[in-house]
């Protein structure tokens, strides 16, 4: 797993709660690298998971809306230090749509053996909705619920779409997500069938 | 960085401080160390894109440069990319048939064959070979092989040559193949045609001669001088009707002119690729220029006949050299044999040889092999080596025909061109009957060696008036003119004999001889046109008797009838 999602979960951590709670989370035992983490690094996920799991029990948070909510606030971090590529997208749908076939390829460019989740469009209907299918080896469904969830936040359409996520919420490893874009006023609201 | 506790108790944040510099300056000295690497790894990956950049820029200029015609298409066979041979090929600018679909290129019934049967194959294969005749953008036929492969893309990547000059080559190999069956045909009737008119022109030569006798010697019988005269009418016709299946049969093979000598044997070895077998080679050793005066087809027939003769007995890996010069060669070693064809000139003009290096003959075979029907192996065919014409060109003095072997090296055939004389023709000493002195007592030596012939001509100048002798062979000629030079009057000769032809006997004779007699050549074949000096005339068979008293007449005045025996 990529070292930038460390990196960006230690801040999270240390923003949300405190620079003590992430010396206590750096400093669990088992962790491959004792703590330290650089961006540029690719590390196991099994860290990510003992990490997220003590944060959860110390701040008595539910694990997978621990991760939602770090997923939302990932994606802020990423479109905040990748602007340009963002900028490539015209619209919320269009970057959603080109997550496997613009961002990851990309993402390949640059470190070619990396393995990243799929998200593959399913379906999509013009400006108004989408389909995406995400597979992955590490059970992150949660994850890339709160990605789309903080790309629906990022182009400020929370009040006028609503993720549904169609697969069970246990299957952590393989889920699909439809995302109705409706007209503004509309509620924001995210839902868990 | 936010603090949950803000008491400043460094006693509690300086540990967590100090941890987090501990983790930062190893994360640091990682994403160092990770940085390092990757560079490297960059800098690795940056060369070898220079070398796949440098390999796919030569590769663009082979194809670019290439002469055949490389285009690929996308899935909807649209050209997208085509290099300038291809376009070239068709006759278009490449920005003219970029978007375009590949079918422009081809006509309705064309593509309704890519649609029936290459497609098919291809998108079954993946890949298809062939030949295809597309369309020129002028709208000519533009015949092409074609090599398609399917491309992943779904495209069709199409490399094409054009084939024009392959087609009318073997175009021109099948019509020159056409060519030499014909010449062979025509060949094989006129051996036959020759063989048999020159038997039918003694049979009616002696008919006419007898019947001549039987009317001059019915006087008081008119019902056989009556029946005498029908016969000679009858064998009249039969001549005629000889004469014109010959005029058939050399039509063309008289007739000479200045060649030039390189590019009948280049036509000639054009011909002969299409039969050459795999592994023999072929080399030549030709001079600027060669003209030859001689019968174009009947020096064509020799040359192919030696050639494929040639071909017909060497071994793969084996040649066959051909040679013209100004002097002639000899095969290697003592061992081989020689055997010449008509006059043999000291100087030539110009000297064809071509040297085979097959298995060789053997000195006995040499003479046989110009027989029709002639053959040294059972490979080859039974219709003989057509050597045939040959003798034609030895006979009619267009070319000195010699054959050279050497078991186990090979065999030299030779033909040397007489000089053409730059004076002009002289005059034609058949035509130039001019009256000599002749002894009373003389006799008229007749030589032929067909029986019937020889004592019907010899019977009928005796009735005529003129004393004569009969001999079978130019030998027996010889000897009796050797014996008493001053008794022969005049000499009647066959052309065509076992021993030597009438033109040889007549070069032999003239030495012989105190003074100038009449000499007359008869022939039932075309007689050659270059004959000594002292020949007076020709007559071709079947002789008529007019014309020969008519003759004789000229020719003998002195020879007064009433004073022969």
């Amino acid at each position: 797993m990529k070292g930038i999602v460390y990196r960006f979960f230690q801040d999270y951590v240390e923003e949300t709660w405190s620079a003590e709670l992430v010396d206590e989370m750096l400093s669990l035992d088992g962790l491959s690298t004792e703590g330290a983490f650089t961006s540029v690094g690719n590390y196991p996920h099994d860290d990510f998971v003992q990490m997220l799991a003590f944060v959860a029990d110390r701040t008595n948070i539910d694990l997978s809306q621990l991760i939602y909510n770090f997923g939302e606030a990932l994606f802020h971090r990423l479109a905040s230090a990748h602007h340009d590529v963002i900028a490539g997208f015209d619209s919320c749908i269009d970057l959603l749509a080109g997550i496997e076939s613009v961002i990851h390829r990309d993402v390949r460019k640059i470190y070619d053996n990396t393995e990243l989740p799929r998200f593959d469009v399913v379906n999509i209907q013009g400006k108004e909705e989408i389909t995406i299918q995400y597979r992955s080896s590490r059970p992150f469904a949660d994850l890339a619920h709160g990605l789309i969830a903080g790309a629906i936040s990022y182009y400020g359409l929370n009040a006028s779409s609503t993720i549904i996520r169609e697969t069970p919420l246990y299957y952590k490893d393989n889920a699909r997500f439809r995302v109705v874009f409706k007209g503004k006023g509309v509620k924001d609201e995210v839902h868990a069938n | 960085m936010r603090f949950t506790q803000t008491d400043g108790n460094t006693a509690t944040t300086l540990p967590i401080l100090q941890r987090k510099l501990a983790r930062e300056t190893r994360a640091r000295q990682e994403a160092e160390f990770l940085l390092e690497k990757k560079t490297s790894e960059l800098f690795s990956a940056h060369c070898r894109l220079e070398e796949e950049l440098n390999r796919a820029r030569d590769l663009a200029t082979a194809i670019e440069t290439s002469t055949d015609g490389v285009a690929f298409t996308d899935s909807d066979g649209v050209f997208r990319y085509m290099n300038t041979s291809h376009a070239e090929m068709f006759g278009y600018d490449v920005t003219e048939l970029i978007g375009q679909s590949w079918s422009v290129l081809y006509s309705d019934d064309v593509l309704s064959v890519f649609n029936d049967v290459i497609m098919p194959t291809f998108f079954k294969e993946g890949a298809w070979r062939g030949e295809a005749d597309g369309v020129t953008k002028s709208g000519q036929p533009l015949p092409q092989e074609i090599s398609l492969t399917k491309l992943p893309t779904g495209g069709i990547l199409c490399t094409t040559r054009d084939i024009t000059e392959r087609r009318r080559r073997e175009n021109t190999a099948r019509e020159l193949a056409e060519k030499l069956r014909h010449a062979e045909q025509q060949s094989a009737v006129l051996t036959l045609t020759n063989s048999l008119t020159h038997d039918f022109n003694n049979l009616i030569s002696a008919i006419a001669g007898y019947a001549h006798l039987l009317h001059t010697d019915s006087e008081n019988m008119p019902k056989t001088k009556e029946r005498a005269y029908r016969i000679q009418q009858a064998t009249e016709k039969a001549a005629d009707l000889v004469k014109s299946l010959e005029e058939r049969g050399e039509d063309g093979l008289q007739e000479c002119s200045i060649l030039d000598l390189r590019a009948v044997v280049k036509e000639c070895l054009d011909i002969a690729e299409a039969i050459k077998p795999i592994g023999v080679s072929i080399s030549t050793d030709f001079p600027d220029f060669a003209f030859v005066y001689c019968n174009e087809m009947l020096l064509s027939r020799s040359i192919l006949n030696i050639i494929k003769n040639a071909f017909e007995v060497i071994e793969p890996g084996t040649s066959i050299h051909l040679r013209i010069g100004r002097d002639s060669t000899s095969l290697p070693g003592q061992s081989s044999c020689a055997y010449h064809l008509g006059d043999q000139y000291n100087d030539h003009a110009w000297v064809l040889e071509i040297i085979d290096r097959g298995p060789g003959l053997h000195g006995s075979q040499l003479a046989e092999i110009f027989n029709p029907g002639f053959s040294t192996k059972s490979r080859l065919r039974n219709s003989g080596l057509g050597l045939f014409s040959l003798t034609r060109l030895a006979d009619s003095q267009m070319a000195a025909v010699s054959v050279e072997s050497q078991v186990g090296y090979g065999t030299l055939f030779r033909l040397g061109f007489p000089i053409i004389e730059s004076q002009g023709p002289k005059s034609d000493p058949r035509q130039d009957i001019h009256s000599v002195d002749v002894r009373s007592d003389g006799y008229i030596l007749v030589v032929d060696d067909d029986h019937l012939v020889g004592e019907m001509l010899a019977e009928t100048l005796q009735s005529k008036g003129y004393p004569s002798v009969w001999v079978s062979e130019p030998s027996q000629a010889l000897q009796r003119i050797r014996e008493n030079p001053e008794a022969v009057s005049a000499l009647i000769t066959d052309y065509n004999m076992p021993q030597m032809n009438g033109v040889q006997l007549v070069k032999e004779v003239t030495p012989l001889l105190e003074r100038k007699i009449p000499i007359l050549i008869c022939s039932g074949q075309p007689i050659p046109r270059r004959l000594p000096p002292s020949v007076d005339k020709t007559m071709r068979k079947p002789i008529s008797i007019a014309e020969l008293t008519d003759t004789l007449s000229a020719l003998l005045p002195g020879m007064s009838k009433s004073t022969m025996l």
